[in-house]
């Protein structure tokens, strides 16, 4: 399936959007101080984004729309199932890696192999060898802790 | 002052090694995404106790300058800076690169390196206490003009659409409200999630701007077949991978401007090399030379940033060893430091210890040469990456990157951060939204804010505090040259392709 998108116009519409949408979470995410402003307070400038992204999204419809300068962009479904595959990696990796570092993150490794369609078995142990190196240069070397269960287990 | 012993104290095998050990460090952590300088000078530091104090010093203070030349290196291989200045050398870097002559392109940037780092040691050597004097005179209002230059490069990094361009901007300084406010201490943006508290790491975002973004990217290509050029066409590139001496006349006096801004700016508490990257980039790129185009792969696109990224390095050094302030987070380190080696940092440091400090600024200068011979050497290995199989260095480049990610500052939130923000670039780049804009955005969009806000409440809410000083002025002045200068460089840009597409 393909779909077709109007590049200035959907980042137009995107911007106003954005706009609208910061204009709502603002008074709600951002405090005001109590303490003397003159003149620019912590809000000023998220709303000063808010603005930019309105007019700058009213610019780009209105060179879409008016001026008739956009450019018509095609987006195939079927070839982005591997970054859609991979986005659903990498967030089942925010949830893992924290627990298990090391094998999470040769597991990420691989699928990036695998859906990249890769049939070479000796780029799997590259990546499988490099994460165990990185992990014990990390927490031998440099110090920084990131945790494994299954090295812990084997007290390593 | 007894110049015969500051050469005979800095001259000793002990001293030769030890700066070769710190420049390799270096240029292997600026290299590595996520980690760099200050993290590699805090690991080393406890190490160097056991050695003299003038060779513990002259090899943490070249770690220093390695991980500046490290950071292109990435920036110029896999589209993936190792600090926020290389960010302005990737953007002709890469495509030079990818052309198949990433032999020239890290030539270029190797050879800039060392200019705008002998520059930058010299101004440390002959001008520190007058450019300590002169970074004195910065306040408030004078470092919002700064950072407002620095935000003036956006039109010229922005790709086809200024408007586009403007909104990738302003999603970069939105990201750098998230956390409490600095000023005034409210939270913003933060949702309740302690974490986010403290802010997002500029580091973690630029990891997922480029290395996630470009990872994922890397996996649909992969999947796809398309796994890069074919080695005719590289065996045809590699004809002129060459950075030859036409080049660097070409690029002489870019490199000479780039280095001495780097070296002025550099000396700026709080400023570091990004401003000064993107300002000589900017001023290269609006005087073309003919046959030159800016964003394919310019080789002066890759000096004038590295030059002048690299002029800062040293300079940054001067507000802390001449009055004590620490101008960056490495400086900080530094300076502490120099403390644990008996070295107090302020005005008293260079009276106190002449030959000491002397000796350590002369090997800033030998710092920088031997930078050039270890580039040489390492060159032939870091180009082999670009040999590395298409498939297998995506694969190992994820691993390094979210390792360098946890590196950032010991904490799992900032590879969330990176993976979100590269899920996120992902998507904006279908709207054909640039990201150098988001990354120049979210550096200088923070200190912007910072520096508006506080010198308005130094002038009491009075805007005129900025008409009122000669340095504002000055800049301000400069400022409305270089905007002028853009649109001139624009016209003359647009004549040129004209000309090209149409020879009759």
């Amino acid at each position: 399936m393909i779909i077709k998108y109007r590049s200035n116009l959907t980042c137009g519409i995107t911007a106003i959007l954005a706009a609208a949408v910061m204009c709502a979470i603002i008074p709600q995410q951002v405090g005001l101080e109590t303490t003397a402003r003159f003149g620019v307070t912590s809000r000023t400038i998220p709303y000063g984004i808010a603005a930019v992204f309105a007019i700058c999204g009213v610019g780009l419809m209105i060179q879409s729309l008016v001026l008739k300068k956009d450019e018509t962009k095609e987006l195939n479904l079927k070839a982005e199932v591997p970054a859609l595959l991979m986005f659903l990696v990498l967030i089942a990796y925010l949830f893992v890696f924290e627990k298990e570092w090391p094998l999470s993150t040769a597991a990420v490794g691989c699928a990036a192999l695998a859906l990249s369609k890769s049939k070479k078995w000796l780029y799997y142990v590259i990546v499988i060898a490099l994460t165990i190196a990185m992990y014990f240069i990390f927490v031998n070397v440099l110090h920084i802790r990131l945790n494994s269960l299954v090295f812990g287990l084997l007290g390593l | 002052m007894d110049w015969a012993e500051i050469f005979s104290g800095l001259f000793t095998i002990q001293n030769l090694i030890f700066i070769n050990i710190g420049m390799f460090i270096g240029i292997i952590f600026g290299a590595v995404p996520g980690m760099n300088g200050n993290l590699a000078i805090t690991v080393f530091l406890p190490f160097t106790f056991q050695i003299n104090s003038v060779s513990a010093l002259l090899m943490l203070t070249s770690i220093y300058f390695g991980s500046m030349f490290g950071g292109s290196i990435t920036a110029i291989l896999i589209k993936t800076p190792g600090t926020g200045a290389a960010t302005a050398t990737l953007l002709d870097g890469a495509p030079l690169a990818e052309k198949g002559q990433p032999h020239r392109a890290l030539d270029a940037a190797l050879v800039a390196s060392t200019f705008g780092g002998l520059v930058s040691a010299f101004a440390l050597l002959l001008f520190a206490p007058q450019l300590g004097a002169l970074a004195m005179r910065f306040g408030s209002p004078e470092y919002f003009i700064l950072a407002l230059f620095g935000l003036s490069v956006i039109a010229s990094v922005s790709g086809k659409s200024k408007l586009k361009g403007l909104i990738a901007a302003g999603i970069g300084v939105l990201l750098g409200t998230v956390g409490i406010d600095s000023v005034s201490g409210v939270p913003r943006f933060t949702f309740g999630n302690m974490m986010l508290y403290n802010g997002l790491k500029m580091m973690a975002c630029m990891l997922g701007f480029f290395a996630t973004f470009r990872m994922i990217q890397r996996v649909k290509r992969g999947a796809a077949g398309k796994t890069g050029k074919t080695a005719e066409d590289l065996k045809k590139a590699a004809e002129g991978d060459k950075f030859t001496l036409t080049d660097f006349k070409n690029c002489f006096g870019t490199m000479a401007t780039g280095s001495t801004l780097g070296a002025v700016i550099g000396a700026i508490p709080g400023t570091g090399g990004a401003i000064a990257s993107y300002l000589t980039y900017n001023m290269a790129k609006n005087n073309p030379k003919p046959g030159e185009e800016f964003g394919k792969g310019a080789v002066r696109g890759i000096t004038a940033p590295e030059s002048a990224n690299n002029g800062a390095t040293a300079a940054s050094l001067i507000p802390m060893l001449t009055l004590g302030i620490p101008g960056s987070a490495v400086a900080a380190t530094l300076m502490g430091a120099f403390q644990m080696h008996g070295l107090a940092s302020g005005p008293k440091l260079f009276e106190e210890h002449t030959i000491a400090v002397y000796t350590i600024l002369v090997g800033c200068v030998l710092a920088q040469l031997i930078m050039f011979l270890q580039g040489k050497y390492l060159m032939p290995l870091f180009v082999k990456i670009t040999r590395i199989p298409f498939r297998l260095l995506t694969a190992c480049l994820l691993v390094v990157c979210f390792s360098g990610g946890y590196a950032i500052a010991n904490r799992s939130f900032d590879v969330k951060v990176m993976v979100i923000m590269g899920i996120v670039a992902y998507f904006l780049n279908l709207l054909d939204l640039p990201t150098v804009p988001m990354v120049l955005g979210l550096i200088l969009g923070p200190t912007a804010e910072f520096y508006l806000r506080n010198a308005l409440s130094i002038g009491n809410g009075n805007w005129m505090i900025f008409f009122q000083r000669p340095i504002c002025i000055a800049f301000m002045i400069l400022l409305v040259l270089l905007l002028v200068m853009l649109s001139r460089g624009e016209k003359k840009q647009k004549q040129r392709k004209a000309e090209v597409s149409s020879p009759s």
